[in-house]
């Protein structure tokens, strides 16, 4: 082979590999076959194809960008290079971090959460799942201390996703304990990337939900506490290479600037207890949100304006109670 | 003082939390529609250009220029901010053949004729009025090259079974008709779809074909949790208009407000969001 074409070499040793072939053709959003052409000199692939190439492969780009510009000298190298000379997947645009930023400095305290959660989860979707393949990414935050002073459990709070899953996932009533991986990492107080549903069970207590063949979870910190962690899950098995969760981790930061200070809680505060399984929690929180509804209505009824945060919060903290109650009666009699 | 239709705002003030809702509302009403162009199964061939008009922060646009690659995506919107956001998605997402510029809708539209083939819109109502409708048609159609597709999509109302939501979307279509922004002078609903065909037709498009999407979003569906978050959201950033108008004193609305949330909440509660989209051609020469 010519040696201007030896990245098609490379490439071809890469994808040797049919699962790694797969991948590529996934994240490039073309035909498996379109890249044997590229390997075997039958077809070029467009420039734009070329950078999400080299954003596919980040373990072998610095191998294989100078390959590619011995056969295409023409290339725009600025759109290759970046300021640190890592991968840019991995970088947080600066224009995301003023719009959250400028959300923070103007949005009132009612609407901040939603409002910095929805930006910053659109454009982590965005930019971790650039080509549609399938991920949902939530929030859950720790749950106010129980009479005992201690934070017992985190809820789903919010969550947003890539078809398989819905555009905005359903909050449901599902607390997550010590027994979830999302607990595991706020016990940790570090991300945690589990890269394939096949590999590894039984090391990390994981329950994979529907859909989910990998997941990356990272903790949300601000003054050395814990609001919550932020859970990626994809349906493409070892979805989280390094330069993901690099920016799941950077994500994860940024969501610090969506919550309160009074809802980070030191780690010693944190003594998640066990959660029952989510068939379990269903059956009993059947009725949460008409539980919602009652507490609002009553409250219009009698002219006593009740925010939807309060009876959220009161019903949930309810639950919490009978769940944990249900689950460990010994413990809390 | 009366927001001046001629002058074609937006009812909601640009903010933050609008940015969020837009940045919201685009995938799930791509969701509900059944995907990008389910009328006509996703097939684009012979389409190698596309124009969104009102693309916002670009979730259409970008979608389109992920699932077809060879596709070159254009999206216009009047809001810099907007456009500065679904450029940095498109740098992020490592996408070349997304472009967004920033382009007032209902101004004579910076493209040459026949630029694309395939024009998209969803959900104007918001900002144009029966002055400039006809205007932006029959700029899709110069922009358009003969034989090329234009497509719209509007929401009539919502639907549901809540006297509280019914009123204040109510309250929404009275406001609308009282700004001259809409095709209905009483303010019974929101008075664009059944205009639109007629429309679409002055502006000399033919084969008009129409498709209604009913998304469900009542109690125990999937999609309860995304159009809960899109009502709760959109009535309060459109509240400062409906009391610029005195259409209602804000214990009124808030009184509705709350009681909305909470009949949303009931295990009892219905609601259909009926969006219709209208596809037609231009002529070939």
């Amino acid at each position: 082979m010519d040696s201007t074409q030896a990245w098609r070499e490379l490439l071809g040793k890469i994808i040797a590999d049919p699962q790694e072939q797969q991948r590529l053709a996934n994240a490039l959003s073309i035909n498996s076959a379109t890249l044997d052409r590229w390997v075997n000199g039958s077809n070029n692939p467009r420039p734009y194809n070329l950078r999400r190439l080299i954003s596919a492969l980040p373990e072998q780009r610095d191998e294989m960008l100078p390959l590619i510009l011995l056969e295409f000298p023409d290339l725009n190298l600025d759109d290759f290079e970046t300021t640190d000379s890592h991968d840019t997947s991995s970088i947080i645009p600066s224009e995301f971090y003023m719009r959250v930023i400028e959300a923070c400095a103007m949005t009132g305290k009612s609407q901040r959460f939603w409002t910095v959660s929805n930006l910053i989860l659109g454009q982590a979707l965005g930019q971790l799942d650039p080509n549609n393949l399938g991920m949902a990414i939530t929030i859950a935050q720790c749950m106010p201390p129980s009479q005992d002073g201690l934070v017992r459990s985190l809820r789903e709070v919010f969550g947003r996703g890539t078809p398989p899953w819905q555009p905005t996932l359903t909050r449901e009533a599902l607390f997550l304990g010590i027994e979830s991986l999302a607990g595991y990492v706020i016990t940790k107080g570090r991300p945690i990337a589990v890269e394939d549903r096949a590999d590894r069970l039984g090391f990390y207590p994981v329950r994979w939900e529907k859909w989910e063949e990998s997941a990356c979870i990272a903790p949300i910190w601000f003054e050395e506490r814990l609001a919550g962690c932020m859970i990626e899950s994809s349906t493409q098995p070892r979805y989280f290479l390094p330069f993901r969760q690099a920016l799941v981790e950077r994500y994860a930061y940024l969501m610090m600037l969506a919550f309160d200070a009074q809802h980070f809680y030191a780690q010693r505060d944190i003594q998640l207890l066990p959660m029952p399984d989510r068939e379990v929690q269903t059956q009993r929180a059947v009725n949460f949100r008409q539980r919602i509804s009652d507490i609002l209505t009553e409250a219009v009824q009698q002219q006593q304006p009740v925010t939807i945060e309060e009876a959220e919060r009161l019903v949930w903290q309810q639950l919490e109670a009978e769940l944990l109650l249900a689950q460990s009666p010994v413990t809390h009699q | 003082m009366l927001p001046d239709p001629a002058k074609n705002r937006f009812p909601i003030e640009e903010s933050a939390t609008e940015m969020a809702w837009v940045q919201m509302i685009g995938p799930l009403l791509t969701a509900g529609m059944g995907g990008l162009f389910a009328e006509r199964s996703d097939d684009l061939s012979g389409i190698s250009t596309v124009l969104d008009i009102g693309c916002g922060p670009g979730d259409w646009t970008l979608s389109v220029a992920s699932k077809y690659p060879h596709i070159q995506s254009t999206g216009i919107d009047i809001s810099e901010p907007m456009i500065k956001d679904a450029n940095a998605h498109a740098r992020a997402r490592g996408f070349s053949n997304a472009h967004f510029r920033v382009m007032d809708a209902t101004q004579p539209l910076d493209f040459p004729d026949a630029s694309f083939d395939l024009v998209n819109a969803r959900a104007m109502t918001g900002f144009l009025n029966p002055q400039l409708w006809p205007k932006i048609l029959d700029e899709s159609y110069r922009i358009l090259r003969p034989g090329g597709t234009f497509r719209i999509t509007e929401l009539s109302e919502p639907l549901s079974n809540s006297a509280a939501t019914g009123k204040l979307w109510g309250l929404f279509a009275r406001a609308m008709s009282a700004t001259g922004r809409n095709y209905d002078p009483e303010g019974r609903h929101m008075g664009i779809v059944h205009q639109l065909p007629k429309l679409l037709r002055e502006a000399g498009f033919q084969n008009i074909s129409i498709r209604g999407h009913g998304i469900d979003y009542s109690a125990g569906t999937p999609t309860w949790e995304g159009w809960y978050q899109n009502f709760s959201v959109v009535l309060k950033l459109i509240k400062p208009f409906f009391m610029k108008l005195g259409l209602a004193t804000e214990e009124e609305f808030d009184r509705l407000y709350q009681q909305m949330l909470a009949d949303m909440h009931s295990d009892q509660f219905t609601g259909l969001a009926p969006y219709f989209t209208f596809w037609v051609t231009k002529p070939d020469e």
